[in-house]
């Protein structure tokens, strides 16, 4: 058995037993996500706390639902997918218009960090670069770099298919490296 | 940077410097609040005997339990084996179709119920392709057409108030319309009709199941308008995606929107990775 099947195994038990009623093994599922979700979260919401309530609540709501699951090979995307309508509900509640496109496109820190001065002249390029591409495209690079999320996790996410979330991948490093390469012959 | 395999360790290490940025989370604070809620929902669990009130009314006897345990194993017993391979037309279909019944009677929970109605939806189209491709009768493939239908309505209603499960809905039908629109190519005149109103029927669901605006608790919507005339071929493996769609997502009160925009011919290798457009 491969590292990465056997993995896959440990985290399948795992999501079992949660669902079996046991704490122990949930309170091992909120250790191995809790960073990812609460990453998340906050760059959907900007505030440390309020990024932390949705965490508890997304936790909360997954432990309520565990038992009702069937395929617990896709508790990762799932347990996404609970935390993000769970920020479409925060906005909601605060009667706040979002646009959804911005919600999965957001990075409070981008517009800030390309006038930081302590960001690299290439990492600079490489946010404008960013913002040349669709808004798919972009949404794709953050999700899988910047958030560190699975194809699994992003087509959930994204509503399309893994298939569709790598031909996205694919093509938005071709076209970014198109375009860091026209910059550095200008 | 020369190739992309550079060009993504670039990205990582840009993507590093934004993570470093985030505030670290109370990762214990965080958990004393959940395992608070899993404390409390342990005191608050129901009794017994307040949770067999949740029971219809013929299981809270004791020779209702142990009815209801008989006819748990007859279910179990029918699905497996000859049974649960059953089609139309053979002895055993009634029995599958009767364990189906019973199957969800006895399951509680909405939620679980509808998930039992898509399994069974899922059975019906099965039944639909192994009658054509063993060329039954007509009037044996008319109507499990009509019972598929019916299942998948029945799904779909029920699920109206289950947003959690408007993806699985979306799927089973999104694979319905692509399993009809098969069968259809391989069918002629009467049930070839019968095939294709069925197949109207399942178009018209998926494109109210996306493009209907949804304000439920907890879930967003995505809107999609289908410009093919017929369903879209994509395969996730290989193949070729001929489908134009603009998306749209709003909730009823208007106030969250997006729009997504896909336009691209995308052909997929066999190794799973798409092809460089010439």
């Amino acid at each position: 058995m491969t590292d990465g099947s056997k993995k896959n195994t440990n985290l399948d038990e795992l999501v079992r037993k949660a669902a079996q009623g046991q704490e122990a093994a949930f309170s091992e599922l909120y250790d191995l996500y809790f960073d990812k979700i609460y990453r998340f979260v906050y760059f959907r919401v900007n505030h440390r706390e309020q990024a932390q309530d949705l965490v508890s609540e997304t936790f909360i709501k997954v432990w309520g639902r565990l038992r009702d699951m069937e395929d617990f090979s896709s508790f990762n995307s799932w347990l996404f997918q609970i935390a993000r309508n769970l920020v479409i509900d925060y906005y909601r509640t605060k009667k706040i218009q979002v646009d959804l496109n911005l919600l999965e496109n957001v990075l409070i820190y981008e517009d800030d960090l390309v006038n930081r001065t302590d960001v690299s002249l290439q990492e600079k390029i490489f946010l404008e670069a960013l913002k040349k591409l669709n808004p798919d495209q972009q949404v794709v690079i953050k999700l899988k770099f910047i958030e560190d999320l699975e194809n699994a996790e992003i087509a959930k996410i994204l509503d399309k298919t893994e298939g569709a979330v790598r031909v996205i991948q694919h093509r938005a490093i071709k076209e970014l490296k198109n375009l860091l390469s026209n910059q550095d012959a200008n | 940077m020369q190739t992309e395999q550079e060009l993504e360790k670039f990205i990582a290490s840009v993507a590093q410097t934004f993570r470093a940025k985030v505030p670290p989370g109370n990762r214990e604070a965080v958990w004393l609040k959940i395992s608070a809620h899993l404390r409390e929902a342990r005191l608050m669990k129901p009794t017994e005997q307040q949770s067999w009130t949740r029971w219809p009314f013929f299981l809270r006897s004791a020779w209702g339990k142990a009815g209801a345990v008989i006819l748990t194993v007859l279910v179990a017993i029918s699905l497996v084996g000859g049974v649960a391979k059953a089609t139309p037309g053979q002895t055993l279909y009634p029995v599958k179709r009767a364990a189906e019944r019973v199957e969800k009677v006895l399951t509680p929970g909405e939620e679980a119920k509808v998930k039992v109605t898509i399994k069974h939806a899922k059975r019906r189209l099965s039944e639909v392709q192994t009658l054509v491709a063993e060329n039954g009768q007509q009037t044996m493939v008319q109507q499990t057409l009509t019972d598929l239908t019916n299942t998948t309505q029945d799904a779909i209603a029920a699920s109206e108030s289950k947003p959690q499960l408007k993806n699985q809905i979306v799927d089973i039908v999104t694979h319905e319309e692509k399993i009809l629109a098969d069968v259809q190519d391989q069918t002629e005149g009467e049930i070839k009709a019968a095939v294709g109103k069925a197949l109207l029927l399942t178009q018209k669901s998926l494109n109210k199941l996306t493009t209907e605006d949804n304000n439920v608790e907890g879930a967003s919507t995505a809107a999609l308008e289908n410009e093919t005339q017929s369903a879209a071929q994509a395969t996730s493996t290989a193949g070729l995606v001929k489908s134009k769609t603009s998306g749209k997502t709003s909730s009823k009160d208007g106030k969250i929107e997006s729009r997504l925009q896909i336009d691209e011919v995308i052909t997929i290798g066999e190794n799973n990775n798409p092809i460089p457009e010439p």
